[in-house]
């Protein structure tokens, strides 16, 4: 073996161990944390988080809830269409909203109202126990406001940087007046040429 | 090959200077408000410890507030002005702490970013969870 193949091996060799070395083994990191992947074209899990934040913290600070005629105010889920290219469960944006109100006190989700109940089960039971005491059945689940919404998006490029809007909107009804209780807007935009890794 | 004059490269000289500065001024922002007093709602306590934690990143704050929203949970507000030449990029989370001192767990407690021109200033914002939460804790982390 001359010296040149010599060398060249020897080169290899420390090339394979030190991109060995850099190879970035699994590990957990905080949900939604600075060091979460960002990713320009897709919702990642910190988008859906800012989201809810920010519609939990419009929805307390105007006191919407307060003024249900039922206390805590009760809330029926209904439709939150997601319009965006990016595949993922609006239900992770609306459990978030849910389990701070509900777990909280400061609101109820009726999961036994209308023709998509969550509960099928629950309205089951409800039916049954209306019909064996002779009532509707439906005053202890009458709902005070509806929750609707829509999740759209908006891209743009130049040259090679790409950039997406994601924009998260709810509104909550008031069933009782059929009118828009509240509203609320939430953008987030992203830019870059690919995905990344942290803030 | 002609040595450039001495007139020639003071005019070259002079016009890649100004083209730096103009560069420079790009991206900056001048700002200016009508209020002069501060604040009612204003903590100076708060702003001083809030300075502490922003002077890492070269960001300062000008003032921190807190009040009740209509709803009836507090709002605290920080401001944040970047003095730096250059664009400042980072992310900060607010907790917020019961009367006894306790971390109130929330789903609203979230990393968010910021990112402030330079010259320019932004406004943190928080609500706390609930009516009862009435202090808050602030985390604030370079993003660039």
């Amino acid at each position: 073996m001359n010296n040149t193949m010599k060398m060249c091996l020897g080169t290899f060799i420390t090339a394979t161990l030190l991109l060995g070395a850099c190879a970035q083994k699994a590990r957990y990191i905080e949900t939604g944390g600075t060091e979460s992947v960002v990713s320009v074209g897709e919702v990642d899990i910190q988008d859906i988080q800012m989201a809810a934040s920010g519609m939990l913290e419009s929805l307390l600070e105007t006191g919407i809830l307060k003024q249900a005629p039922h206390q805590p105010a009760r809330l029926v889920m209904d439709r939150i269409v997601n319009d965006t290219s990016s595949r993922f469960d609006v239900g992770d944006l609306l459990y978030r909203m849910r389990e701070q109100l509900v777990n909280s006190g400061q609101a109820e989700v009726v999961t036994t109202w209308g023709a998509n109940a969550e509960s099928k089960e629950a309205q089951g039971i409800a039916r049954r126990e209306a019909f064996l005491s002779g009532t509707t059945g439906q005053e202890s689940a009458e709902p005070d406001f509806t929750l609707t919404g829509k999740i759209t998006q908006l891209k743009r490029s130049a040259g090679n940087v790409r950039q997406t809007t994601y924009t998260f909107r709810l509104t909550l009804t008031n069933v009782n007046t059929g009118r828009e209780a509240w509203t609320k807007t939430v953008d987030m935009t992203k830019q870059g040429t690919k995905s990344g890794v942290g803030f | 090959m002609d040595r450039p004059r001495p007139g020639r490269r003071i005019r070259s000289l002079a016009g890649g200077l100004m083209l730096t500065a103009l560069l420079a001024g790009c991206g900056s922002v001048n700002t200016v408000s009508t209020r002069t007093a501060p604040a009612e709602d204003s903590l100076d306590d708060v702003t001083v410890q809030v300075n502490d934690v922003l002077s890492d990143i070269f960001l300062h704050s000008t003032d921190v507030r807190m009040f009740r929203t209509r709803g009836g949970p507090f709002e605290a507000q920080v401001d944040v002005v970047n003095d730096d030449i250059r664009q400042r990029r980072f992310a900060y989370r607010f907790n917020w702490l019961s009367p006894e001192g306790n971390v109130v767990p929330t789903q609203m407690s979230v990393w968010k970013t910021s990112s402030v021109p330079s010259g320019g200033s932004t406004t943190l914002r928080a609500i706390a969870p609930n009516d009862t939460a009435s202090d808050f804790r602030l985390e604030i982390r370079r993003a660039d």
